[in-house]
């Protein structure tokens, strides 16, 4: 039996604590950015500058902030792609929320009546916030995938080459035992086994 | 890592770092604002109602009405607009305000400007604003505003006034700022 080669690179187990870091990073980068576009399209007057269309706050940043989350995660599990959109969603609604009712927190009003935003945009930004969650989820997914078609780090492309390789060799090793297993089968069947004579 | 990783993962804490950036100058002004529309209703007043003697009801007089106002918050305020709705009292009609108030009414003063040419009042300064109202000569309203009694005018003024911001293009309205004038103004 041939010896199995050892790989070149041996891949190391990823920590959790590791993996925790990195989604808590990227989403928590991903809800910054989601929570300003969100906050100043409902209130672009404080904005210093233009925020632009409602739908780049709503559905374009949360589908990129998380396409990103998913690509720059795609090293990990597809499970941890899905944690990481929850927990963006988590953090920007959120970060929308503290934003929302800053001047209540800090005591600088003691009553919601005084807050620089009335109550229907208040609204507005509560429904609208939960559309948060499938959009960034979808986005999530996508990038995930996109990062593992495309973008695949050295270890991963090195162990892909390993296994492509090893899998190579195990179908040639299965080739060619098939191979010699039919060869013989044919060789029993040209040269049939003498039968011992029976004793009378 | 993979090269393209890590310049996306770059770009995007850039991005990330500048969403924070305006995210926090978006956050202070709303809290500012807040701020400012809380505090400035309770800091205007009319401080003083400057009505002149009458003596002649054919000619025109002018009447003062000086609006006070402090900024005790963290933004500039450009007030743009004021308007005085002045009413004189008539002590032989002894109806209520409400029922006699179309009756007794002088006139509005009032002045519209643009930010640009507003009074501006920056955080911690206080201003006194003039709103003046011209009468006619031999008009009804003439008459309305000579109304005097133990030698004293007794003007109810209610005011309304619009402001703006520095940096934040809201516009804000204070309504009800009235002067009661109770004890009596005496004429210049």
């Amino acid at each position: 039996m041939e010896q199995e080669e050892s790989s070149p690179i041996e891949l190391k187990p990823v920590k959790r604590s590791y993996v925790v870091l990195m989604v808590l990073g990227w989403t928590l980068a991903s809800a910054v950015i989601i929570t300003y576009f969100f906050f100043s399209t409902f209130f672009p007057e404080f904005s210093p500058i233009d925020p632009g269309d409602a739908g780049l706050a709503f559905l374009v940043v949360p589908g990129f902030c998380g396409f990103v989350t998913g690509a720059m995660l795609s090293e990990f599990d597809e499970k941890v792609a899905v944690y990481g959109s929850f927990i963006l969603t988590g953090m920007a609604i959120g970060l929308i929320f503290v934003v929302l009712f800053l001047p209540l927190i800090t005591g600088t009003v003691q009553d919601m009546t005084q807050l620089g935003s009335t109550d229907q945009e208040r609204q507005s930004v509560v429904l609208s916030s939960i559309f948060l969650l499938p959009i960034s989820l979808i986005g999530s997914i996508a990038g995930k995938a996109f990062g593992e078609v495309y973008l695949p780090s050295e270890e991963e492309k090195v162990s892909r080459e390993l296994l492509i390789k090893d899998t190579k060799r195990w179908h040639d090793m299965l080739q060619s035992y098939i191979r010699e297993k039919i060869r013989k089968d044919e060789e029993e069947v040209k040269e049939p086994k003498e039968e011992p004579e029976e004793e009378d | 890592m993979n090269k393209l990783v890590r310049l996306i993962g770059i770009s995007f804490t850039i991005i990330s770092f500048l969403s924070f950036g305006l995210l926090y100058v978006t956050s202070v002004n709303y809290l500012n604002y807040t701020e400012t529309a809380s505090e400035i209703p309770q800091n205007i007043m009319i401080s003083e109602v400057r009505i002149p003697l009458i003596t002649d009801e054919s000619q025109d007089r002018t009447v003062e009405v000086l609006f006070t106002v402090s900024n005790p918050s963290s933004l500039t305020i450009y007030v743009t607009s004021i308007e005085a709705y002045i009413y004189m009292d008539n002590y032989s009609d002894i109806r209520p305000f409400l029922e006699k108030m179309n009756e007794i009414l002088v006139g509005v003063g009032q002045f519209n400007l643009q930010k640009a040419d507003s009074h501006i009042i920056r955080p911690g300064e206080s201003m006194t604003i003039p709103v003046l109202m011209t009468v006619s000569g031999g008009s009804v309203f003439m008459s309305i505003l000579n109304t005097t009694y133990d030698g004293k005018y007794y003007p109810y003024v209610f005011g309304t006034m619009w402001y703006t911001f520095e940096y934040i293009d809201l516009i804000e309205v204070v309504r009800g700022v009235s002067f009661l004038g109770a004890r009596g103004v005496e004429p210049y």
